[in-house]
């Protein structure tokens, strides 16, 4: 029932976010000048017609959220909860696709500002989420460093060598 | 069309052709047989690499992976309970069911040859349908076309899972994505926000890896569910002819629903197997053994969802309307070499067109072949560790997305796309009218602007010219449906509430 109630409140905060978006976009399409070429359908329709269409499923889903929210937190209508057995495995490792998120941005931010190789930093990234995925051991330890040193070469060969995508 | 047709299958045949098609369809059942993985993050991933290649070359990659990802589903519905795609999902009812008592080897053929049944059909569809339909599609001008893009997105979304306002405003902030940039009528810069490098708009190759693959590797990182896996048992009873001569009627229906659902815009396989394992279910002689193992349910669930990639082709090269998500990425990759799907690819570039019919035959043939021959090496894919593929198709994905620009800005929308990607799951929206709403909004976008101003800002046009009359009807019917559903449920319910 708690992890129902979170999700009703995210919609809810999701909706509001589309109505801003929706209210951006219009405004943003709104601002535009006209051309000289312009014949009143110009650059600024869709975006226009767009945010207000944003704006108005957002208000749609605001109100779903928020009728699907009062059944989930009425104990009346609210589901059984699941069992703890179910959920905490999920939960233990619910920060991993975090983590992967920051270790992806890391590497793209080295690529941006140059700090190491590129294809270094391809290596250490596959040897860090191989073993953050895998858990430290030394079974882990041999796989995350064959497998980054090998993709990396091998992507290397692929990228830089034969279809000269060269970053940096 | 015969000789234009024999002459596109020898070029398929050439032998570096050949072995593209075959890597594709070998890649295809590898990805779809991997859960987690899937055609689509596949077909974005590759199609970098064939920016260089004759169009004929990428299509015969492409549609090998494609046509191999929806079929490699099968596997791991098979022996693990996890349909590989969403079109594998009916399958996995009866397959695994099978498997339990042994019989995998024999759930696993019957699927094959089936998704190889399904294919023909669907390519016959294809080959015979497609040039009346697109010779149809010629009297098409702005108003029809903006309609049919209009009634294409309303049938999209109201067809999408979850609620109706979910698919709309997919949709709609899948057209929105596809706004920034220059202004294709007036050449205006829109949306852009000050960014220079948004010029151009979203790439649609960051935007399509960045949704696909990235949103679902990261999301892979999230500990799963330990499978059971079956293994295949020796010695278990192989397919005959018979079997398939005596489920002849349920494997022809069950093609055409899955070539017809295809057809429709952005329905998918997953429709197409629901349809038919339905309909099979309810004409069959022993309805009640569907779910406990029916080889009813594997023939139909199979046959259809492979018959609907044919399906979906059609109306992306007759009409420039993607039947499916894949058919998106497919028309990133004719745009790329500067071939625009529509009716007059009949006449710029026929080679194109039997290209897609041949390739298609062709990776079906490779398709049946290969998965038949190496089903016990395939059936050991399901134990390959996520922690590996994970950052290595990562990896993959940036180096394709910078590959197209050769800029950083690109991967960083692609990196953008995967957390839209993530939050779409999270929220439940669907994904399907997003990224047929970003594809399809510059063509609904200038034909609406054009009609407009040809007819001096007359709305009823719309209406008044008979194909977009009715595809605007089409349009508002879609859309009203769900609607008259509710009414009728909370009627319905009414009535039967005591008094």
């Amino acid at each position: 029932m708690a992890s129902l109630s979170w999700q009703w409140r995210v919609e809810a905060l999701a909706a509001v976010a589309f109505m801003i978006l929706g209210v951006v976009v219009w405004h943003a399409g709104d601002v535009i000048p006209p051309s000289f070429m312009d014949t009143g359908f110009g650059a600024g329709l869709l975006p226009k017609w767009l945010g207000g269409v944003l704006i108005l499923l957002a208000a749609l889903l605001l109100l779903e959220t928020m009728t699907a929210g009062r059944r989930a937190t009425d104990p009346r209508t609210a589901p059984p909860a699941e069992p703890d057995h179910e959920a905490s495995p999920r939960l233990r490792g619910a920060w991993k696709p975090g983590a992967l998120l920051l270790l992806l941005v890391l590497m793209l931010v080295n690529a941006d500002y140059q700090l190491i190789p590129f294809y270094l930093s391809v290596a250490i990234f596959i040897f860090a989420v191989i073993l953050m995925l895998e858990g430290l051991g030394k079974k882990a330890l041999v796989i995350a460093s064959s497998v980054a040193f090998a993709t990396t070469v091998v992507v290397w060969i692929v990228f830089s060598q034969l279809f000269m995508v060269i970053i940096q | 069309m015969t000789a234009e047709l024999l002459s596109s299958f020898g070029t398929m045949l050439s032998p570096g052709v050949l072995a593209l098609l075959v890597l594709g369809t070998v890649l295809g059942v590898v990805f779809g047989a991997i859960p987690g993985l899937n055609g689509g993050m596949l077909v974005a991933l590759s199609l970098p690499l064939t920016f260089g290649w004759h169009p004929l070359t990428a299509i015969a990659l492409l549609i090998g992976q494609y046509v191999g990802s929806i079929a490699g589903g099968l596997i791991s519905a098979t022996l693990l309970n996890i349909p590989g795609s969403p079109s594998n999902m009916m399958t996995t009812l009866d397959a695994m069911p099978m498997a339990r008592r042994g019989q995998a080897v024999r759930a696993l053929q019957l699927g094959i040859v089936a998704s190889f049944f399904g294919g023909l059909v669907s390519w016959l569809a294809l080959v015979f349908l497609s040039p009346p339909l697109a010779t149809f599609a010629l009297r098409f001008g702005p108003p029809e076309y903006f309609a049919l893009v209009l009634s294409a997105m309303a049938l999209i979304a109201t067809l999408s899972a979850g609620s109706l306002t979910r698919g709309l405003l997919a949709g709609a902030l899948g057209m929105i994505a596809a706004l920034p940039g220059l202004d294709q009528v007036t050449a205006q810069t829109r949306l852009t926000f000050g960014f220079g490098q948004m010029a151009g708009g979203f790439e649609l190759l960051a935007v399509l890896i960045g949704i696909f693959a990235v949103s679902q590797l990261i999301s892979d990182a999230r500990p799963q569910r330990t499978a059971e896996i079956i293994t295949l048992a020796k010695g278990s009873r192989s397919i005959r002819i018979s079997d398939f001569l005596r489920q002849k009627w349920n494997l022809l229906r069950s093609s055409l629903i899955g070539t017809w659902v295809g057809i429709l815009p952005g329905v998918g396989g997953s429709v197409g197997s629901i349809m038919a394992y339905a309909s099979a279910r309810s004409m069959s002689r022993t309805p009640e053994q569907f779910g406990k193992g029916s080889e009813e349910g594997v023939l139909a669930s199979e046959s259809a969802n492979n018959a609907t990639i044919g399906g979906a082709i059609i109306p992306m090269i007759t009409m420039g309307i993607p039947g499916s998500i894949i058919d998106v990425i497919l028309i990133a990759a004719l745009t790329v070499h500067d071939i625009r799907p529509g009716p007059l690819l009949f006449q710029s570039n026929p080679e194109v067109v039997y290209g897609f019919m041949s390739s298609l035959l062709l990776a079906n043939i490779v398709m049946v072949v290969f998965m038949l021959v190496a089903l016990r090496w395939l059936a050991r894919l399901m134990t390959v560790p996520k922690s590996v593929l994970v950052p290595t198709l990562l990896v993959c994905c940036i180096l394709g997305t910078y590959a197209v620009n050769n800029r950083l800005f690109d991967v960083w929308v692609m990196l953008a796309f995967g957390l839209v990607g993530l939050a779409f799951r999270g929220l439940k929206l669907p994904i399907a009218p997003f990224v047929i709403g970003f594809i399809l909004t510059p063509i609904a976008e200038v034909n609406l602007r054009s009609a407009l101003i040809a007819n001096e800002g007359d709305w009823t046009i719309f209406f008044t010219r008979p194909i977009a009359g009715v595809f605007m009807v089409l349009a508002i019917l879609f859309l009203l449906a769900p609607l008259a559903g509710y009414l009728r449920k909370r009627l319905g319910s009414r009535s039967a509430a005591p008094t």
